[in-house]
C-alpha cells in the first residue's frame, strides 16, 4: 500500500521551495557563525585557502608562470593530504572578500571594505553554502523519491541535527562531502531511468573525489545497488514486462572518466609527479595516524576500536525522535527493501512494492555504508560523528517516511470525524516532530561538539558515561570575553588545543584585542587554557605544578559540565598586604 | 523510455491501487494534497508526537537541573568553614572536579588533589551533584550531611591517619644519588632550577623549581616532587625518579619511623606507558641497607600499589627507626618517566586506606 503522493513533475515550484530553505539556512548559519571560534582543522584550511588563493591570484596575472612546477609546489604543498576543491572555494571567497569586492567598491567610489562581516565568515562561506545546498538536494531527492513532505521533513531534520548544525558553519570538508556524495547518489538514481543523468553522475563524483576521501566508498555502494536493481529489472523482463530501467551502467563509465579527470584538474598539486602524489594521498588516509577519543570512559588511541562506536554515537547525538522515526521508516519500508521474490514469500499480504530503481535499497545502503566503515576495528574514530555524516540525509529521509505516517494517521482520524481541512493540524504535527531537533540544536549552539541528546542523558549524562567532551579547541571562543576582561592591557595565553592560527582569527574577527598573544610556554603564560578532554588532563596537572595551585580562575561550563578551565599565573594574583 | 514516472502517484481525485482490505476516502483537501486518508491509520503513530514532546520536556528538565553557581558557593562555604588540616575533599561525579577546585581549590594542595589514597587524611568531605556517590567514600552513611540546593555535602570521619612518614613530603631532606662507572655521585639540591618544560600534550610532568639535579645536561636527570598523569589519566603527586639504566638512581631517607608497613605507588607517565612497549622499571626498597622488597613495574600496570612489611625491620632496630632507600633501575631508560609516592604506615592507628 502506498500513501505517497509523489507528483508527476517535481519542478520549478519545488526548486523554489528548496532554494528558499537553503537560503533561510544560509542566513541562520551566517548569523550564528561569529559565535563560533575557529577550530583546529579550520585553521589549517585557512592557511591552505590563503596560499591557494594567492596562487590563483598569480594564475590570473600570469598563467604560464603560475603553472610551473616550482610555483605550484610552493603554494600547493601545504595540506596536500586533502584534495583541493573545498579549499579552492574557500580561497575564492577569501579573494573576493579581501580583493575583488574592495576593488569593486573602490571602482564605484566607495571605501574599499571587505564583503563579509568577518574574515572567518569569508573562509566559511562556501562551507555554509554547501550545507544550504544539501537541504535543497535532500528536499528534491525526497520529493522525487518518496513524497514532498518526506523531502521537506528530511531536509529540516537534517538542518537541525545538532552536530550537523555545528559543522555546517565550518570551512571544513565534512559538510561539503555530504553535499557531493548525496548529489552523486541522486544523479546516479536519476541516471537509472534517464541516461543523460550519467554525465551528471560523473561530474558529481568528480567533485566528491575532489572534496574528501569519503568518496572512495561511493562506486562500491552504487555498484551493489546497480546489481540489485538490474537483477530485478532482468527478472521483470523475463516475466514479459516492458523495459523500465537503463541497465547499461553508463553512470559507471561516466564516473570512471569524469571522476578522476575532475579530481586531477581541481588539484594543481597532482599535476606534477602525479602517481607518486596520488599514492601518497591515498596512503595518508589508508594508514591514518590514530588520535585520542574517549568512549565510555576509555581513551582510545590505537586499534582495535569499539565497533559499536558509530552506532552509539549516532544514537547519542541525534535527537531521539529522529532516530526513532528513521528506524520506523526503515521498518515500514521493509518490503521494498527485500528482493521481490523474497518479499512475496515473506510478506505476502503487504501491497508495498519496490519501485524499479529500488530507491529504498539505495537510501538504506547510502545510510548504512558510511556507518559500516566503522565496523572495522582499525577505522580511526577520532572525528566524533562527522565521518559518517554522509549517512544522515538518508536517515532523515527514512525519518520523513515515518513522519508522513504520523501525519496521515492524524489526518485520517480528523477526516473521519468530519474535519475537512486538516492542513493546520498536519503542519503542527510536523512541527512537533521536529521540535526536539530545533530545541536541541538551539541549545547546542556554541557547544556543538559537546552536545549529547536524550539517550545519553544529555551533556551531564554523557559526562557520567565518560564520553568525549569536545575536540578541536574551538571553545576558546566562549572564553574570549573573560580573557578580554581579565587582560585589559594585554597579556599572554597558553592555548592548549587551540591553534595559534585559530587564535589569530579571533583577533581578526574583532573578538580579542591584538595585545593578547599566544604563549608557547605554559609556565610563562599569564593564563593557561585547559580544554577538558580525557587525554588532556596532563595539561591541567602541568598548570598546577607550574603555578603552584590547583585552583582555576575560571571554569566554562555547558549544562554544568566543565568545558574549559583557565588558570591564572600567580604573578598576576593580588599580593596580600 | 519515460523517465521519472516510476514512483508516480495517481492524479488528483483518483484512488490509489491498494489491497482490497483497505479503503480510502478520496479527494479530501489535506496537507497530503491529493492523497486521501487511509482507514488503517493507527493511533499508535501518535506515540511519536508524545515522544517528541517528551524529548523537549526532558531537555528543559535537564537544563533546569544544572546546579546553579550559588549552590556550589554555599556548599563550598560550609566546607571551608569546617575544614581541618587533615581533611580531604572530593566531588562526585569525578568530572565535576574542576568545579570543586574552582570553589575550594585555594584550600586544596597538590598533595590532596594528587593523592593515591586517603590514608593521609582523617576526614573526607564529599560534594556531590546528580545524586552521585564518590568512589572513595566509605560504604556507609556519612557522619554529616547537608544539601545546598542541587549540591549536597557529606562528611565521613575516617579516624586517625596511619601515615607516620610521607616520602614525597620528606623529599627535600633526603639524599639523592646515582651510580656511575666512577662510583656513586650525589645529586645536588637546587632551590631555583630552571623550568625547562614548556608544557602541553605529551610533554609530561612539569619539573619543580626545587629539585635534585643529577645531570644538568640531561633534562630528565632530576629527582623532585611533581604531578604525574598516570595510566588512568588521574593526577598523582609523586617523586619523579627517572631510571638511568642498570645503575640505580636512589633516594635515601634517614631516621624514619618504620611503622608496620610501607605502602608505595609507582607508575610511568601516561603517554610513555600506554603503548606498552617500554622496558620494565625495577623499584628496590632497602631498609638499613638490606633489601626489603623488589618490585617490577611493567607497562600496563598503571600507578600500582606495592606493600612492604616492616615489622621485622622495626624489631631489629633499637628505637623502631631506620634508613629507607628506594632505588630504580631499568634495562632501557628510554621514555621511562617513572614517578612514585608512598608512606610508612602504622596499621595500629587505622586499618584501611
Amino acid at each position: 500500500m502506498s500513501i505517497l503522493s509523489t507528483p508527476t513533475h517535481v519542478g520549478l515550484r519545488d526548486h523554489l521551495l528548496g532554494a528558499f530553505m537553503a537560503l533561510a539556512y544560509l542566513v541562520v548559519l551566517m548569523a550564528t557563525s561569529n559565535e563560533l571560534a575557529m577550530s583546529r582543522d579550520e585553521s589549517f584550511y585557512v592557511i591552505a585557502a590563503e596560499r591557494y588563493g594567492t596562487w590563483y591570484d598569480r594564475f590570473l596575472e600570469d598563467p604560464s608562470e603560475a603553472t610551473k612546477r616550482e610555483v605550484v609546489d610552493r603554494y600547493w604543498s601545504y595540506n596536500n593530504e586533502h584534495p583541493a576543491l573545498p579549499k579552492t572555494l574557500f580561497a575564492w571567497a577569501w579573494l573576493v572578500d579581501q580583493k575583488g569586492y574592495p576593488k569593486l567598491r573602490e571602482a564605484v567610489g566607495l571605501s574599499p571594505e571587505p564583503l563579509f562581516a568577518s574574515p572567518s565568515m569569508a573562509h566559511r562561506f562556501f562551507g555554509m553554502v554547501s550545507a544550504a545546498l544539501t537541504l535543497w538536494l535532500i528536499y528534491i531527492f525526497g520529493a522525487r523519491g518518496a513524497d514532498r513532505r518526506v523531502g521537506m521533513f528530511a531536509a529540516l531534520a537534517f538542518a537541525t541535527l545538532p552536530r550537523i548544525f555545528y559543522h555546517a558553519h565550518l570551512n571544513c570538508f565534512d559538510i561539503p562531502i555530504v553535499l557531493m556524495i548525496t548529489w552523486t547518489i541522486y544523479a546516479y538514481w536519476r541516471s537509472l531511468v534517464n541516461r543523460r543523468w550519467s554525465i551528471m553522475t560523473g561530474v558529481a563524483f568528480g567533485c566528491a573525489l575532489a572534496t574528501k576521501h569519503n568518496a572512495w566508498i561511493v562506486p562500491g555502494l552504487l555498484l551493489v545497488h546497480w546489481i540489485w536493481a538490474a537483477t530485478e529489472e532482468f527478472l521483470r523482463r523475463r516475466r514479459g514486462e516492458r523495459p523500465r530501467l537503463v541497465i547499461a551502467p553508463y553512470w559507471l563509465l561516466s564516473m570512471a572518466i569524469l571522476g578522476p579527470l575532475i579530481f586531477f584538474l581541481s588539484w594543481p598539486w597532482i599535476w606534477f609527479d602525479t602517481a607518486a602524489r596520488v599514492v601518497a594521498y591515498a596512503k595518508f588516509h589508508l594508514h591514518h595516524v590514530y588520535y585520542n577519543m574517549a568512549y565510555f570512559g576509555v581513551n582510545y588511541f590505537r586499534p582495535p576500536f569499539p565497533t559499536s562506536y558509530a552506532f552509539v554515537m549516532t544514537l547519542f547525538t541525534v535527537p531521539l525522535t529522529i532516530t526513532a522515526l528513521a528506524l520506523t521508516g526503515v521498518a515500514v519500508r521493509a518490503r521494498a527493501l527485500l528482493p521481490s521474490g523474497l518479499a512475496a514469500r515473506l510478506m505476502p499480504r503487504s501491497s508495498l512494492r519496490a519501485d524499479v530503481r529500488a530507491t529504498d535499497v539505495l537510501w538504506l545502503g547510502s545510510a548504512l555504508a558510511p556507518l559500516a566503515v566503522f565496523l572495522l576495528p582499525t577505522t580511526p574514530i577520532f572525528g566524533g560523528t562527522k565521518h559518517w555524516f554522509t549517512a544522515y540525509p538518508f536517515l532523515c529521509l527514512f525519518a520523513g517516511y515515518a513522519a508522513l505516517y504520523v501525519v496521515v494517521s492524524i489526518e485520517s482520524r480528523l477526516i473521519s470525524r468530519g474535519l475537512v481541512d486538516t492542513t493546520p493540524v498536519a503542519i503542527v504535527s510536523m512541527t512537533v516532530l521536529l521540535a526536539p531537533s530545533f530545541a536541541e540544536t538551539a541549545h547546542s549552539h556554541r557547544f556543538g561538539l559537546s552536545h549529547y541528546t536524550l539517550p545519553a542523558g544529555g551533556v551531564p549524562g554523557a559526562a557520567d558515561l565518560g564520553m568525549n567532551r569536545q575536540y578541536w579547541g574551538f571553545t576558546t571562543g566562549s572564553v574570549s570575553d573573560y580573557l578580554r576582561e581579565r587582560m585589559p592591557h594585554g597579556g599572554t595565553v597558553y592555548l592548549n588545543d587551540t591553534t595559534t592560527t585559530a587564535f589569530e582569527m579571533l583577533k581578526k574577527d574583532g573578538r580579542l584585542p591584538r595585545n593578547i598573544r599566544a604563549a608557547s610556554s605554559l609556565a610563562d603564560a599569564d593564563f593557561v587554557l585547559v580544554h577538558h578532554e580525557h587525554h588532556m588532563a596532563e595539561v591541567d596537572f602541568q598548570a598546577w605544578q607550574a603555578f603552584g595551585s590547583v585552583q582555576p580562575a575560571h571554569v566554562l561550563t555547558y549544562d554544568g559540565v566543565p568545558i574549559v578551565s583557565i588558570y591564572e599565573h600567580p604573578r598576576r594574583r593580588p599580593k596580600s598586604p | 523510455m519515460s523517465p521519472e514516472i516510476e514512483r508516480e502517484a495517481p492524479k488528483s481525485g483518483e484512488s490509489l491501487t491498494i489491497s482490497s482490505t483497505h479503503t480510502f476516502r478520496v479527494g479530501h483537501a489535506t496537507i497530503s494534497g491529493v492523497i486521501p486518508a487511509p482507514r488503517w491509520a493507527s493511533p499508535w503513530w501518535l506515540v511519536f508526537l508524545g515522544l517528541a514532546i517528551a524529548e523537549v520536556v526532558a531537555l528543559t528538565v535537564r537544563v533546569s537541573r544544572v546546579p546553579p553557581e550559588d549552590d556550589w558557593i554555599a556548599a563550598a562555604a560550609l566546607v571551608r568553614a569546617q575544614l581541618e588540616s587533615n581533611d580531604a575533599i572530593t566531588v562526585a561525579p569525578a568530572w565535576a572536579d574542576p568545579l570543586l577546585r574552582l570553589h575550594l581549590g585555594d584550600r586544596m594542595s597538590a598533595k590532596l588533589a594528587g593523592r593515591a589514597d586517603l590514608s593521609a587524611f582523617e576526614r573526607l568531605w564529599v560534594l556531590s551533584i546528580r545524586g552521585q556517590r564518590a568512589a572513595e567514600a566509605p560504604a556507609r552513611a556519612p557522619d554529616f550531611e547537608q544539601a545546598f540546593g542541587r549540591v549536597s555535602v557529606a562528611r565521613y570521619d575516617l579516624g586517625p591517619s596511619p601515615v607516620v612518614f610521607d616520602f614525597v613530603d620528606a623529599l627535600p631532606s633526603a639524599r639523592v644519588s646515582h651510580q656511575t662507572r666512577e662510583g656513586t655521585v650525589d645529586c645536588s639540591w637546587v632551590e631555583r632550577a630552571p623550568v625547562h618544560g614548556r608544557g602541553g600534550l605529551g610533554f609530561g610532568p612539569m619539573p619543580p623549581r626545587q629539585r635534585f639535579v643529577c645531570d644538568a645536561k640531561t633534562p630528565s636527570a632530576w629527582v623532585g616532587s611533581t604531578v604525574l598523569e598516570d595510566l588512568s589519566l588521574a593526577p598523582r603527586r609523586c617523586i619523579w625518579q627517572h631510571p638511568r639504566g642498570n645503575r640505580p638512581v636512589g633516594v635515601t631517607f634517614k631516621d624514619v619511623n618504620l611503622g608496620t608497613h610501607l605502602v608505595l605507588y609507582g607508575g610511568v607517565d601516561y603517554h610513555r606507558e600506554r603503548d606498552e612497549n617500554g622496558a620494565p622499571v625495577t623499584m628496590r626498597v632497602l631498609i638499613d641497607g638490606a633489601e626489603a622488597a623488589r618490585f617490577v613495574h611493567r607497562d600496563g600496570d598503571g600507578f600500582a600499589r606495592y606493600e612492604v612489611d616492616t615489622t621485622s625491620a622495626r624489631k631489629n632496630s633499637p628505637n623502631g627507626r631506620g634508613e629507607i632507600r628506594v632505588e630504580v633501575t631499568t634495562k632501557n631508560p628510554r621514555n621511562r618517566w617513572f614517578c612514585w609516592s608512598g608512606s610508612v604506615r602504622d596499621a595500629r592507628r587505622r586499618e584501611g586506606p
